[in-house]
């Protein structure tokens, strides 16, 4: 949508594209990070070097005659391409990168039916998630933290259908959808096959062409759960500093000792546990905000959240992975992800992931990072699965609702 | 006109060791040794070799796929290379800080990135993708293209990969991204990306394999499994993933296996910031920039330097090669004629 790379391969002519633009770029200001952040903090530094004078010859082929011009000029409107990309999750694509459209085209009958088995989840009308269909009676799965208000389902035939949460297993961050409706659902396949690392995978949305493609990097493994710090001592009672760990994420938000925290994000903390809770709630590196009062004073700041387990909080990898697009903020904590390196928006997740014979590997549920999206296994989802549609079958039963129980009756079968 | 750079990017350096024994860099090789396929005799047993069919080294190449039978051929290629390369790549540790390496010799020469090995000489530790622990120590390093490597101290073989060409890259072309982003994990294979070429020149590749912390030094391959670059830095967007071309190991291989130290990293090239006639017959100072590491150790306008940390000033040529010789952050003693006087001051080498 924003192509400007055209037909550079065929005519040979470099032309001052996006991706010469790119090369000016990095070849200017670069900042160097450390080879790993967290466990680097002090070594490596970053910074920023200054602008390069133009006339300085660099050694590259930027500094050929006649290239370096239309190299070095660079267009404004560049930068609002990359907040757009950034803010939207649309991303300009060249001819040559793996995720433009000549190559996604080779996945058309790939995803042919599972993406009817795709549905687009709103929660109070904003889009949040995918979905996966799985079962005929119209249960969906999908990624519970996204969810929130009134929910509704636009199907690949573009209906909108009324959905309600029936399941919720928090620990793998899977709720199960109902949707309105008594006609059949086009359920997912899944596959059978163990994930193999170097398999291609594409995640379907409701476009003959898959939304995004990718490959298995990692076997299925185990996630960690990580949970926020902010680095501070507290009083037995009260929620009153008494010491404040450098460097910390408290340390760099200006919180200073014998401040009182009140409320964080909104929420009022009357004691050490609630705001210890509070804090908790968060991933590393989410930002949240402090109503504190020092001496007469009350003011807010915003902490950017370290790790609990290190004690560290994280800037640059933090940084670095959030570089080329948002995160999902429930991204830790699974019992057993496969991790693949297709590039998906936060709203992405919850749909299936396609193998090469048009059956689901898995369950997309977390972007991750930068190089990291993770997915839940076929192999783990089917039995979990099958016993969410049982739960959901016995709650219908007690709340004796005929209609429901047809339905799930089939489906728990 | 030129637009001025306000754009923010980063770069993220990642280690990746190639050692490559018994033949002279690629520019000396003959054609038939470079070409040919080491046959599986005992030496070259730990040689992690891949097959290329003829219709995946196609695909490879650059043409797009087309079909589903494509993708399935593609796919086939890529859990080969992975499923053959895995054991070659490591975790590179130094201190506290951890980058990527790719092992390139059976003797144990790994390919890594200079801001990873960081010095000449030091003792670093390499980590197998099986959680081994090995001793090293860093050989030379290129720093302005960003490229080191290292040797494993244990005994070997190591299971190795080859180093290939980057000279002929084809724009469009498919490879893989191996490293240990995040730092070595315990249980988690060595992590592939797979993407294409989107620039490639001497001193750099560009791919949309998407890297991050922790990656610095590991390998990007080819369709044949051969090392093609090393991963180093990353900028503010998914496609601004960038490589050191292998051929800057390959062209200076001597020099780094003499573990021989040259060149500037980006934006750390040191400097005073002072300026001088470059005819004069001494190094007298004609300018002193504002806020730089001249003006605040209190050189002036008309000081003569005649020494820098121990060694003579003649003029103002061999004082710039003094000063390349230091990494920013050190102190130096630089000695300055005043009129009758001669001063000595401290001053902390700045970069730019």
């Amino acid at each position: 949508m924003f192509l400007r790379t055209t037909k550079t391969r065929e005519s040979g002519a470099r032309q001052a594209t996006l991706m010469g633009a790119t090369r000016a770029w990095l070849r200017q200001g670069v900042v160097t990070a450390g080879a790993m952040a967290l466990l680097w903090p002090a070594i490596t530094p970053v910074w920023s070097a200054e602008p390069k004078s133009a006339a300085k010859p660099s050694t590259s082929a930027a500094s050929k005659p006649g290239k370096a011009a239309a190299e070095t000029a660079r267009n404004p409107l560049d930068d609002v391409k990359q907040w757009v990309e950034r803010n939207t999750g649309l991303r300009e694509v060249s001819d040559r990168q793996r995720d433009h459209e000549s190559i996604r085209a080779a996945f058309r009958d790939v995803i042919k039916s599972a993406r009817q088995s795709t549905v687009r989840i709103l929660a109070d009308d904003l889009s949040v998630a995918f979905g996966t269909i799985v079962s005929e009676e119209g249960l969906v799965l999908t990624k519970a933290s996204e969810l929130r208000g009134q929910i509704k389902c636009v199907l690949s035939d573009k209906r909108t259908l009324t959905a309600r949460i029936v399941v919720v297993r928090p620990e793998h961050d899977l709720a199960l959808l109902r949707l309105e409706g008594t006609e059949k659902f086009s359920a997912i396949e899944w596959c059978v096959e163990a994930p193999t690392v170097g398999n291609f995978l594409a995640t379907p949305g409701h476009g003959e062409l898959p939304t995004a493609i990718g490959v298995i990097s990692v076997a299925p493994r185990r996630i960690a759960a990580a949970f926020g710090y902010l680095g501070v001592g507290l009083d037995q009672a009260r929620p009153r500093v008494t010491l404040i760990q450098p460097g910390s994420s408290a340390d760099k938000a200006g919180l200073q000792v014998d401040d009182l925290v009140l409320r964080v994000n909104g929420e009022k903390v009357d004691d050490r546990e609630m705001l210890q809770q509070q804090i908790r709630k968060h991933p590393p590196g989410d930002k949240v905000e402090l109503q504190v009062r020092r001496g007469e004073h009350e003011f807010k700041v915003v902490a950017v959240l370290g790790d609990l387990q290190t004690g560290l909080q994280q800037d640059r990898v933090d940084f670095q992975n959030r570089l080329g697009g948002g995160l999902s903020s429930r991204r830790a904590g699974f019992d057993s992800v496969l991790q693949h390196d297709t590039v998906l928006n936060p709203n992405e997740c919850g749909g299936p992931v396609i193998d090469l014979d048009g059956k689901a590997i898995g369950i997309n549920i977390a972007r991750a990072g930068r190089v990291a999206s993770y997915a839940i296994p076929a192999d783990v989802l089917r039995p979990l699965v099958a016993r969410m549609i049982a739960d959901h079958a016995r709650e219908s039963n007690l709340a004796d609702r005929p209609v429901v129980e047809s339905g799930t009756n089939k489906a728990g079968g | 006109m030129v637009w001025p750079r306000r754009r923010f990017t980063i770069a993220c350096w990642i280690a990746m060791v190639v050692p490559w024994l018994g033949l002279p860099a690629w520019g000396e090789a003959p054609a038939s040794q470079v070409t040919t396929v080491p046959a599986s005799t005992e030496a070259s047993r730990e040689l992690l070799l891949v097959d290329v069919p003829a219709e995946a080294e196609r695909l490879f190449g650059g043409a797009a796929p087309t079909s589903a039978a494509d993708l399935k051929l593609m796919q086939q290629q890529v859990r080969r290379i992975a499923d053959r390369v895995m054991p070659a790549i490591v975790g590179v540790r130094l201190g506290a800080a951890q980058g990527s390496g790719v092992i390139v010799s059976s003797e144990g020469h790994v390919l890594t990135a200079a801001h990873v090995a960081q010095a000449a000489d030091v003792p670093i530790e390499v980590i197998l993708p099986d959680g081994r622990r090995l001793k090293a120590r860093t050989l030379g390093l290129y720093r302005s293209l960003d490229a080191a490597v290292l040797q494993i101290k244990e005994a070997g073989p190591w299971p190795h990969v080859e180093m290939g060409r980057s000279n002929d890259i084809k724009l469009g072309q498919w490879c893989l991204a191996l490293g240990q982003p995040g730092g070595y994990e315990r249980g988690r294979n060595p992590v592939l990306r797979f993407g294409r070429v989107l620039e490639s020149n001497d001193d750099v590749m560009i791919t949309d394999c998407t890297l991050v912390g922790g990656d610095s030094g590991g390998p990007l391959f080819d369709a044949a499994g051969k090392v093609i670059g090393i991963h180093s830095r990353i900028g503010g967007r998914l496609t601004d993933n960038l490589h050191v071309p292998v051929s800057a190991y390959t062209a200076a291989w001597d020099r780094l296996l003499a573990g021989q130290v040259w060149g500037h990293l980006p934006g750390q090239t040191p400097f005073l910031g002072v300026k001088g006639a470059a005819g004069d017959d001494q190094a007298r100072v004609t300018q002193v920039f504002k806020d730089t590491p001249a003006a605040q150790a209190g050189v002036e306008v008309g000081d003569v330097v005649v020494g820098f940390d121990g060694d003579e000033v003649t003029d103002f040529a061999s004082l710039t090669t003094l000063v390349s010789r230091k990494e920013p952050g050190q102190k130096a003693a630089i000695d300055v004629r005043r009129g009758d006087q001669t001063l000595t001051l401290t001053i902390v080498i700045g970069k730019r």
